[in-house]
C-alpha cells in the first residue's frame, strides 16, 4: 500500500509536469470537460434553487391545505356565473358540516384599502375571515389574542394586524383602526410570511366589502385527497353542477412542477453527459498522442523494470489528473456563472457542496472511462520495438 | 552468476533469425556479439535480457528458467539483475541527470538510503562529477552515454546488456565507455555487448559472431 501510494504520488507529480510541458494543447483538450462540469454546476444550482423556492412557496401555502377559488370565467360563461352565488356563506356552512375534522376559513380579500390610525392613514390588504384562518395559514399571534368564535358570533369589530404594519405605524393590541368609517379594535399582532406579508384581518361577517361570494375558502386537512372529493361533490351539488369553482391543492401543483422540472433536468443532464463524453474523448485523444510521443520512454521504463500494470497506472493517473483539473476549472467557472446569475438576475440559486462533490465524482468517472483505453495501450507497448523503432 | 541460453529459435513471420543458438556467459566475462545486419544480434540480446521471448528454447539465470516467469517476475529480474545501455542513450529528456540515473528505483520495492552517495560516486567514476542537476540536453552524446552507464549500474546489476553502446560516439568517448565496461567485467559483472565496432573486440574476452540465416 505504501509503495502504491509512493508510486501514485510520483505519477501525479509527473502528470503535473507533463501537463505544464504541453500546457496549451492539454488545456485545449480539457475544454469539453470544463464546459460540461461548469454547465452541471449551473444546472444543479439553478434547479436546486428553483426547487427550494417551490418548496418554500408550498410551505407558505401549506402542505395540508386545499384552496377553493372561483373560476375566472370567459365573457360567455360569466352569464352562467350569475346563476350561482359563487363561494357563498351557505357553501361555507355546508363544508363546515361535512368536514367536521378539518379547519375551514372563508376569505374576503381586498388590496389597497385605506385604513386610518390616529390621525394618519395607510393602505394595505384587508382580509376578512374567521378564527381558523391564522392556523390554516400557519401564522402566529405574536401579541394579544386570536379571534374567538364569540367575536364572529357577536359581530365584534376587532382586528388583527400583521407585524410589519404594527411596527411601521406603532399599532398594538388596544389600538383603534378606522376601516370604511367604522371603528375596529386591534386585538393582536400576527406574524407574516412571503405571500401574506402585510395585512389587516377582521371577522368576515363584519367585512365592509362583502360580496355574494368569498374570494377563497381555505381548508386544512389531514387527508387532502378525500377532502378534495368531498368539497368537489358538495360544491357541485350546491352549484347545480356548475363548475364555477376550482380546487387547488398546492402539494399537487408542486408535485406537477417538480415532475416538469425533473424532466427538464434529465434532458439537460443528458446534454451535459454528451458534452462530458465529447470532453472525455478530447482528453483521450491527447493522451493517445502523448503515449505515441512517449513510446520510447515507455519502452525504456519497461526495460528498466516497470511492470505493465505500473505503466498503466502511470497513464491512468495522468488522465485522472487531466479530468480532475478540468473538473476543478469547470467548477470554478460554474460557480462564477452561478454567482453572476444570482447577482444580475432574481433567479433563485442554491449553491451546495453536494453539486461540487457530484461534479468531482463525475470527472473521476469520466477520467476512469476515458483513461483506461490509452493506459491499456501504453501497457501493451513492446519495449523492444519501442526502443528499436523510435 | 551465470547466464545460459539453450536451443534458442526465433523468427519474425517467415524469416528465421536465430536457429538452435546456445550460449553461456560466466561471471566476469566480457562478451561481444558481432555479425552483419539482420544476423539477429539485437534479437539475441533482447531475448537474453527478457525484453523479447524466443519461439523456443530456454534462458537460465543461474538455475532459474526465465521462460517460466511471468511478466511481473521478469520485470523484477530486469530491475534488479540487469543493466541496459542502448545505442542512443535513451535518456528521458524532461528529467535531469540524477532523475534519469535513479529511474530503476521507481520500479524497485526498496530505495537504498545511500542513493545520493551512489549517484555521486557513479558520476565521479564516469568523470561527470556535479552533473546531478544538469538537464540532459545540456550534455554531449558521450556524456549522455556515460549517464546511461550510471543508470545501468545504479541497481548494482549482475549483467550489463549493451546494444551498440559506442555507435554514436567519437573515438575518445568510445574508449572511455569500453574501458568502463571492461572495468565492470573485471569486478565480476557479465557484460554482453552487441556491436559493429571492431574496437570492442579488443576489450572482449569472447567474441560471438552471428551469421544471417
Amino acid at each position: 500500500m505504501k509503495i502504491f501510494l509512493k508510486n501514485a504520488i510520483y505519477d501525479f507529480e509527473n502528470a503535473q509536469k507533463a501537463f505544464v510541458r504541453k500546457k496549451f494543447q492539454s488545456f485545449l483538450s480539457l475544454f469539453g470537460v470544463i464546459i460540461a462540469i461548469a454547465s452541471f454546476i449551473v444546472l444543479i444550482s439553478v434547479s436546486e434553487g428553483s426547487k427550494k423556492e417551490m418548496i418554500d412557496s408550498l410551505k407558505d401555502l401549506g402542505f395540508n391545505t386545499i384552496r377553493v377559488t372561483l373560476k375566472e370565467f370567459s365573457i360567455i360563461s360569466k352569464d352562467l356565473n350569475n346563476i350561482s352565488d359563487g363561494l357563498s356563506l351557505s357553501d361555507f356552512r355546508d363544508l363546515q358540516n361535512r368536514l367536521s375534522n378539518s379547519f375551514i376559513a372563508p376569505l374576503y380579500s381586498k388590496k389597497s384599502v385605506s385604513i386610518f390610525h390616529k390621525s394618519s392613514d395607510f393602505t394595505t390588504t384587508l382580509l376578512g375571515s374567521n378564527e381558523e384562518f391564522l392556523f390554516i395559514e400557519n401564522l402566529k399571534v405574536l401579541q394579544g389574542r386570536p379571534f374567538l368564535k364569540s367575536d364572529l358570533k357577536f359581530l365584534k369589530k376587532v382586528a388583527i394586524v400583521s407585524l410589519d404594519i404594527a411596527q411601521k405605524y406603532s399599532i398594538n393590541s388596544g389600538s383603534d383602526l378606522i376601516i370604511n368609517n367604522k371603528n375596529y379594535e386591534v386585538i393582536a399582532v400576527a406574524s407574516i410570511k412571503d405571500n401574506l406579508s402585510s395585512f389587516v384581518l377582521i371577522p368576515f361577517n363584519t367585512y365592509p366589502y362583502q360580496k355574494s361570494s368569498f374570494d377563497n375558502i381555505n381548508i386544512f386537512t389531514d387527508d387532502i385527497f378525500t377532502t378534495k372529493q368531498i368539497v368537489d361533490l358538495a360544491l357541485t351539488k350546491n352549484h347545480k353542477s356548475l363548475k364555477d369553482f376550482e380546487i387547488l391543492i398546492p402539494r399537487q401543483i408542486l408535485e406537477q412542477k417538480l415532475k416538469t422540472q425533473r424532466t427538464f433536468s434529465i434532458i439537460t443532464f443528458a446534454i451535459i453527459l454528451m458534452s462530458l463524453v465529447s470532453g472525455g474523448i478530447s482528453v483521450m485523444n491527447i493522451m493517445l498522442s502523448n503515449i505515441n510521443e512517449q513510446t520510447r520512454e515507455i519502452g525504456l521504463r519497461i526495460a528498466l523494470g516497470a511492470t505493465n500494470i505500473r505503466i498503466m497506472q502511470q497513464y491512468l493517473i495522468y488522465t485522472l489528473f487531466m479530468v480532475l483539473l478540468g473538473g476543478f476549472l469547470g467548477s470554478v467557472l460554474g460557480y462564477l456563472i452561478v454567482f453572476l446569475i444570482s447577482f444580475l438576475t432574481d433567479i433563485n440559486i442554491l449553491i451546495s457542496l453536494k453539486s461540487l462533490l457530484f461534479a468531482i465524482s463525475l470527472s473521476l468517472i469520466a477520467g476512469a472511462i476515458f483513461g483506461i483505453y490509452p493506459a491499456k495501450r501504453a501497457k501493451n507497448i513492446s519495449p523492444i520495438s519501442a526502443l528499436r523503432d523510435y | 552468476m551465470r547466464l545460459v541460453a539453450k536451443n534458442i529459435y526465433k523468427s519474425y513471420k517467415d524469416v528465421k533469425v536465430l536457429k538452435n543458438l546456445n550460449l553461456m556467459a560466466q561471471m566476469g566475462e566480457f562478451i561481444s556479439i558481432v555479425g552483419t545486419s539482420g544476423s539477429g544480434k539485437s534479437t539475441l540480446l533482447s531475448i537474453l535480457a527478457t525484453l523479447d521471448r524466443a519461439d523456443s528454447g530456454d534462458i537460465f539465470l543461474n538455475d532459474i528458467n526465465l521462460n517460466t516467469l511471468n511478466n511481473r517476475e521478469l520485470s523484477k529480474v530486469r530491475n534488479s539483475e540487469f543493466g541496459f545501455i542502448f545505442q542512443s542513450s535513451n535518456m528521458i529528456m524532461h528529467l535531469n541527470v540524477k532523475e534519469n540515473i535513479t529511474l530503476p528505483f521507481l520500479y524497485s520495492d526498496n530505495t537504498p538510503k545511500d542513493l545520493d552517495f551512489r549517484v555521486s560516486s557513479l558520476l565521479q567514476m564516469l568523470n561527470l562529477s556535479n552533473y546531478e542537476n544538469k538537464k540532459i540536453n545540456q550534455l554531449s552524446g558521450g556524456e549522455q552515454q556515460r549517464v546511461a552507464i550510471a543508470r545501468a549500474l545504479i541497481n548494482n546489476p549482475s549483467i550489463i546488456f549493451a546494444d551498440e553502446p559506442t555507435g554514436n560516439l567519437d573515438l575518445g568517448n568510445t574508449k572511455i565507455i569500453l574501458k568502463t565496461l571492461k572495468a565492470l567485467s573485471k569486478e565480476g559483472k557479465i557484460v554482453i555487448v552487441v556491436t559493429h565496432d571492431s574496437t570492442v573486440k579488443n576489450y572482449s574476452d569472447r567474441v560471438i559472431e552471428l551469421e544471417k540465416l
